[in-house]
């Protein structure tokens, strides 16, 4: 045992500064975005604050990547990367962002919409800061980062969050979940504003079609869905239909009203877009899940898991194989696409038509990775 | 002796006859229902709007829909078609409780039974659209149906069949969704 003095008390001081100093090279690493590649299909990048100038500078600024056709038709945005430890839902935006060429209309990208959650890791998840997957121009690195934004951007969190425009209230932390601040808030929370610029961008790009990119805990009632506001909904059928004639078990749920804040509901509500919300599922949100590393991330494979599936515990089954990266990102690209080409079935003058984009199947054979540059 | 033992044969050749006509139109009406005919959930999973592209968008059956569907919207329509599963995101969306939709189910099915609508039963959601409410919900109303059809992966345990059994309801079983779409098709084939 320590005997206090002035001695023990330097001490002690002297090693939580080399102990500070040697985390914060791997803490600030994580400030560093990952490199991206966009593809040819890429018209136009710009910043989140073209949309709302007020996040310019800040750390809720994030890149937005145009593939414009120059040919009418309709406009589709994809965002990855709202919740940052979500990895197939980023991996899923920058897979488009690196392959998809568009012929009809326009698709707009987002792969990091939280920027802020990429900069740090959620305390006590033990989450890798990272994954590396073998691309065949070598390794690449991409971060996975938090679900909420960094509390060194916004600070304090209040006891209870109240959503302003519904005056719904949840737990403080959630006033940092980009997915409980939309439609957002000009004068809002750094969080709220961030929600209100990519709204700011359903508006002003005439956005016909939004798809927020998400994973979830096999344990989570809502997983492997396609979520869908009202309007949304006969679309987001015909795709559920179609997904699962490609062998994709995939459920459908509807945006409950009465939920504030999340994508689904008020990208509908406040505009006239068609709002869509999709889940993977992942063991590196999950409350089950054994040993948290990077393997977890990638191979989606966990003996817990396995055993809760043989109990039915639950909401989709777990085979040993598990759920790994290529399944899930894979689901999330086949679903856009799918999106995407029925569209203009229910409005025929916003056809969108893709090319590039990787077959599911091709992916669930050579990996993620196959297809990045 | 003689005249006992044909009167014997006769009797047993009439009651062959009559068994023969009675298992002909009894398979007749296993498989064949008529329009008009409407589709509703039973529980307000989103997977009525799933069985609405399929039966009408892909498969052109020109069913009407209502998620929400009363007693009274059974007028005209000699078919019902009710999707079965439940969703808590369903039922909150739609505005009331699991027992109101309990309640909301048995009242139509009863009035369908009193005006002779005869009640297909869909269960397209596979393993994850199964669980204690919703076999609760396939238990309450399955034994009022016609026919029944389900994609396998959510009669693993063959539910449909222990329950259905019961009541003598056929249960088919499809692999797939697009298969259901194709198995309810030949149901209402002409």
């Amino acid at each position: 045992m320590i005997q206090a003095s002035k001695r023990s008390g330097w001490v002690v001081i002297l090693a939580a500064v080399v102990v500070a100093g040697l985390a914060a090279p791997s803490f600030l690493s994580m400030h560093k975005p990952d490199v991206l590649h966009p593809g040819d299909g890429v018209t136009r990048q710009t910043l989140l604050s073209e949309y709302f100038p007020a996040i310019a500078g800040t750390a809720g600024d994030t890149p937005v990547f145009i593939l414009d056709s120059k040919s009418p038709g309709g406009c589709m945005l994809v965002l990855g990367g709202t919740h940052g430890d979500e990895t197939a839902g980023y991996l899923a935006a920058v897979t488009l962002l690196e392959n998809a060429k568009v012929q009809t209309g326009r698709v707009i990208l987002i792969p990091r919409a939280n920027a802020s959650g990429f900069t740090h890791n959620v305390a006590q998840e033990a989450h890798p800061q990272r994954i590396v997957i073998s691309t065949p121009h070598g390794a690449r690195s991409f971060t996975v980062g938090a679900r909420y934004t960094n509390p060194i951007h916004q600070w304090p969190d209040p006891q209870v969050y109240t959503h302003v425009a519904s005056g719904q209230s949840l737990s403080g932390p959630e006033t940092r979940n980009l997915n409980r601040s939309y439609p957002g808030r000009a004068e809002g929370t750094f969080t709220e504003r961030i929600a209100f610029a990519i709204t700011e961008l359903i508006r002003k790009e005439k956005v016909d079609l939004a798809i927020d990119l998400h994973e979830a805990a096999p344990e989570y009632p809502v997983v492997n869905t396609i979520v869908a506001h009202e309007r949304a909904m006969d679309l987001a059928a015909m795709v559920n239909m179609n997904l699962q004639a490609m062998d994709i078990a995939i459920g459908m749920e509807a945006s409950p009203k009465n939920f504030h804040g999340l994508s689904h509901r008020e990208w509908g509500d406040a505009t006239s877009v068609l709002a869509i919300l999709m889940e993977s599922t992942s063991p590196g949100q999950g409350r089950l899940r054994g040993r948290t590393d990077a393997a977890l991330i990638t191979q989606g494979k966990d003996r817990f898991y396995v055993l809760a599936s043989e109990r039915h515990r639950l909401s989709v089954p777990y085979p040993e194989s598990g759920w790994p990266l290529e399944m899930r990102v894979g689901r999330h690209v086949a679903a856009v696409n799918e999106f995407a080409k029925n569209l203009g079935d229910f409005a025929p003058d916003k056809t969108i038509t893709m090319t590039g984009v990787p077959e599911y199947q091709a992916m669930l054979a050579q990996g993620v990775g196959a297809f990045l540059k | 002796m003689k005249n006992k033992m044909n009167k014997t044969l006769a009797l047993l050749s009439v009651l062959s006859i009559l068994t023969l006509a009675s298992a002909t139109t009894n398979a007749a009406d296993a498989v064949k229902f008529a329009k008009p005919g409407l589709i509703t959930t039973i529980g307000q999973s989103s997977d009525i709007a799933v069985v609405k592209a399929l039966l009408n968008s892909r498969l052109k059956l020109g069913l009407e829909v209502k998620p929400n569907a009363q007693a009274a919207d059974l007028a005209g329509i000699k078919t019902l078609v009710v999707v079965l599963g439940a969703s808590t995101k369903g039922l909150g969306s739609a505005g009331i409780d699991l027992d109101q939709e309990k309640a909301r189910a048995q009242a139509l099915i009863k009035a369908a039974k009193e005006q002779h609508v005869q009640v297909l039963g869909l269960h397209v959601g596979g393993e994850t659209r199964r669980g204690k409410t919703t076999d609760d919900l396939i238990e309450l109303t399955i034994c009022d149906m016609k026919q029944v059809v389900v994609v396998a992966s959510g009669n693993k345990d063959k539910v449909f069949n222990t329950l259905a059994e019961k009541c003598n309801v056929p249960v088919t079983e499809v692999p797939n969704l697009a298969a259901a779409g194709e198995a309810v098709k030949a149901l209402f084939a002409e």
